[in-house]
């Protein structure tokens, strides 16, 4: 059983996907119940991401959002002699973050999520998703140049009006 | 002021929770179910103990076994094993989600805007023709399960009495789809009753 405060964090991991609090809802219940009455599992919790997590994609891929999916197995495998991205170095407003989560894809909002709010190790985050840690270094440099392109784009917006 | 990006999106997520009408739905639906977290948090308990004192446990544990079972087969061989029919069942179950009083999700007086609210039903609600509108009158609805099944809940009121009942809707399970009649029943003082119609299995609890 999970707790009020688990539910609470597993809503949080939904809404970082759905990107909309009652979808949100929607999807950890549809988790919850494919998930309760089985036995046995080790880590109830991981186990409930990995099925609203299987469950949110593949309603997407039945609603023909493909663009939203991250191309797993279709990038390039980077070499570690590339800079680790740092995301901890970008600083924001408050007020930046719904602007910079509207930019970003399911997948995208989901890594932020592992990252920030889970506080996953990268080899956490690369179990889970099941990909290479060169796969995951290489997304993580994407998002990292995608939200600081987001940040420096709507800085000149503010400074032009 | 600028902040880190992960203290912006921690302090972003904690803004967004489920209500307590959505946290108790959710709790409500593990209720039904047994999780893992016992055998996990058993094995837990057992890892603590060191070994001398598990083996002892074990020990006294297993004689206690044997002579229960002993006992058991001496009484219970020829006995039937005890069978609890779905409707028990569900009269228990149903009369315990009225008991819970929850909070209506949509309060409404329309069918047609629960259903809308509810939109995660395969079904579509009906006005039953047990429960006409000159003597009950639709208060507003939330979701629920029974029996594992994803449900409709419905607050009613009874206005010769002024009572508060809660109606369930739910496709009809197979073992019931030949159930003919109401069937009546009491689960901790709450009366019950179950019917079938229009495809659906209802379960009405409230007072007498």
């Amino acid at each position: 059983m999970f707790s009020r405060e688990e539910l609470n964090q597993l809503y949080r991991y939904c809404l970082s996907l759905t990107k909309n609090e009652e979808a949100a809802y929607d999807l950890l219940q549809d988790g919850l119940e494919k998930c309760l009455g089985r036995r046995n599992i080790l880590n109830p919790k991981g186990y409930l991401m990995k099925t609203i997590r299987n469950h949110f994609f593949d309603n997407m891929r039945h609603e023909k959002m493909a663009r939203e999916i991250a191309l797993e197995g279709q990038e390039p495998n980077v070499s570690l002699v590339f800079d680790t991205p740092s995301l901890e170095d970008i600083l924001v407003n408050r007020e930046d973050v719904v602007s910079i989560l509207d930019s970003l894809n399911a997948a995208e909002r989901e890594l932020l999520y592992f990252w920030a709010v889970e506080e996953f190790t990268f080899q956490e985050i690369s179990d889970f998703l099941n990909v290479s840690r060169g796969t995951l270094l290489s997304r993580l440099h994407r998002l990292r140049k995608k939200v600081q392109l987001h940040l420096s784009t709507n800085s000149e917006r503010s400074e032009k009006i | 002021m600028k902040i880190p990006l992960n203290d912006a999106l921690k302090g972003y997520y904690r803004e967004h929770s489920l209500s307590q009408d959505q946290l108790e739905a959710l709790v409500q639906l593990q209720g039904h179910y047994k999780s893992g977290e016992n055998v996990n948090g058993f094995l837990a308990r057992l890892r603590a103990f060191s070994r001398p004192k598990l083996i002892a446990m074990g020990t006294v544990a297993g004689l206690v076994m044997l002579i229960a079972l002993a006992s058991y087969l001496g009484k219970n061989l020829s006995e039937k094993p005890k069978y609890i029919s779905l409707e028990r069942r569900l009269i228990d179950e149903i009369a315990y989600n009225h008991n819970k009083r929850m909070a209506m999700e949509i309060e409404t007086t329309s069918v047609d805007e629960v259903q809308a609210y509810l939109a995660n039903l395969d079904f579509t609600l009906i006005k039953s023709a047990q429960l006409p509108d000159t003597i009950w009158e639709l208060r507003g609805g939330r979701y629920c399960s029974l029996q594992g099944r994803l449900a409709a809940q419905l607050k009613l009121r009874n206005k010769k009495s002024g009572n508060l009942y809660t109606l369930y809707q739910v496709p009809t399970p197979p073992q019931l789809e030949s159930t003919q009649g109401v069937i009546e029943g009491y689960s901790k003082g709450t009366k019950v009753k179950i019917w079938t119609e229009s495809g659906l299995m209802l379960g009405l609890a409230g007072a007498e």
